[in-house]
C-alpha cells in the first residue's frame, strides 16, 4: 500500500535537502552530465556544464516542493553533449542528489539540452519534489 | 498655540519625491570555469557511522583526459572525514596539474 504523508512532512524531508546544498556555507555546484544515469552517487558520466546554486540555495518547501532559487549560468561549457542527468554538490562537492534534466517537466529545466562546448549553459527552472503525497 | 501656528504656518516642506526604481528583467548570471576540457573536479561521498562510530568516505577525482581516481578513508568525525576527502582531492588535483 502507498505511504501518504502529511504535507508539513513532505516540506520537511524536502528542506533536509536545501539544508544539504547549502551545508558547506557557500553556494552548492549543480553538475550536469551525458549519457546514462548511474546509481546513486556511482561514477558520473562526462562532465558537460557546472551551474552554481544561490547561497542559500532555495525558500523552505511548500506543497512538497523545494524550489531552487535562481543559478547561475556556466558561461562556458566544458564538453558537447546530451544533457541527461545532474546531481548537486556542496561547495566542498559532498554528494546531495542526482535528478533528471530536461527542457521542461525536470526537475531541474536547461535552456537546452544539446550542448555545446564553450557555449552558456543555464538553467530555467529547479525544483525537488517529495513523494508519497 | 501661537507659538506653534507660528512654527508651522507657512512652511510647506515638500516630501522628497520618491522615484520608484526601475524594474529590470532578471539578469542571468554567468561563472567562468575556463576552457572546455580542462576541468578537474572532484566529488566526495560521507556514509553513515558505522558500528564503532567512525565515518567511512570516498572521495573521486576526475581528470580532464576522463582518467578517475577514487580512494577511500575512515575518519572519527563527519566533520574529520569531510576534511581528509577535501585534502585528498587537493593534492590529487595538484598532481594532476603538475603532470600537465
Amino acid at each position: 500500500m502507498t505511504v501518504g504523508l502529511a504535507t508539513t512532512l513532505r516540506n520537511a524531508r524536502a528542506d533536509q535537502i536545501k539544508t544539504a546544498v547549502d551545508a558547506g556555507g557557500a553556494a552548492g555546484l549543480f553538475r550536469v552530465y551525458d549519457g546514462t544515469r548511474p546509481a546513486t552517487g556511482g561514477t558520473a558520466t562526462t562532465l558537460l556544464a557546472e551551474l552554481t546554486m544561490s547561497y542559500p540555495s532555495a525558500a523552505s518547501a511548500s506543497g512538497g516542493v523545494l524550489t531552487f532559487s535562481a543559478i547561475t549560468a556556466d558561461a562556458s561549457a566544458n564538453a558537447t553533449g546530451t544533457a541527461t542527468w545532474g546531481r548537486l554538490v556542496t561547495s566542498a562537492s559532498a554528494f546531495v542528489e542526482d535528478f533528471s534534466v530536461g527542457t521542461s517537466g525536470a526537475d531541474f529545466n536547461l535552456n537546452t539540452v544539446s550542448i555545446t562546448s564553450g557555449v552558456q549553459v543555464s538553467c530555467t527552472s529547479a525544483t525537488s519534489t517529495e513523494g508519497n503525497a | 498655540m501661537k507659538f506653534f501656528k507660528r512654527m508651522f504656518s507657512g512652511v510647506t516642506e515638500q516630501a522628497p519625491v520618491v522615484t520608484p526604481a526601475a524594474v529590470e528583467a532578471p539578469v542571468v548570471a554567468t561563472i567562468y570555469h575556463g576552457p572546455p576540457g580542462t576541468r578537474i573536479y572532484h566529488e566526495y561521498f560521507v556514509g553513515e557511522p558505522r558500528h564503532d562510530g567512525k565515518f567511512p568516505w570516498n572521495c573521486r577525482v576526475y581528470a580532464p583526459d576522463g582518467t578517475i581516481t577514487e580512494i577511500p578513508g575512515v575518519a572519527d568525525t563527519r566533520q574529520a572525514a569531510d576534511d581528509a576527502a577535501g585534502e585528498w582531492a587537493a593534492s590529487t588535483k595538484a598532481t594532476i596539474r603538475g603532470a600537465a
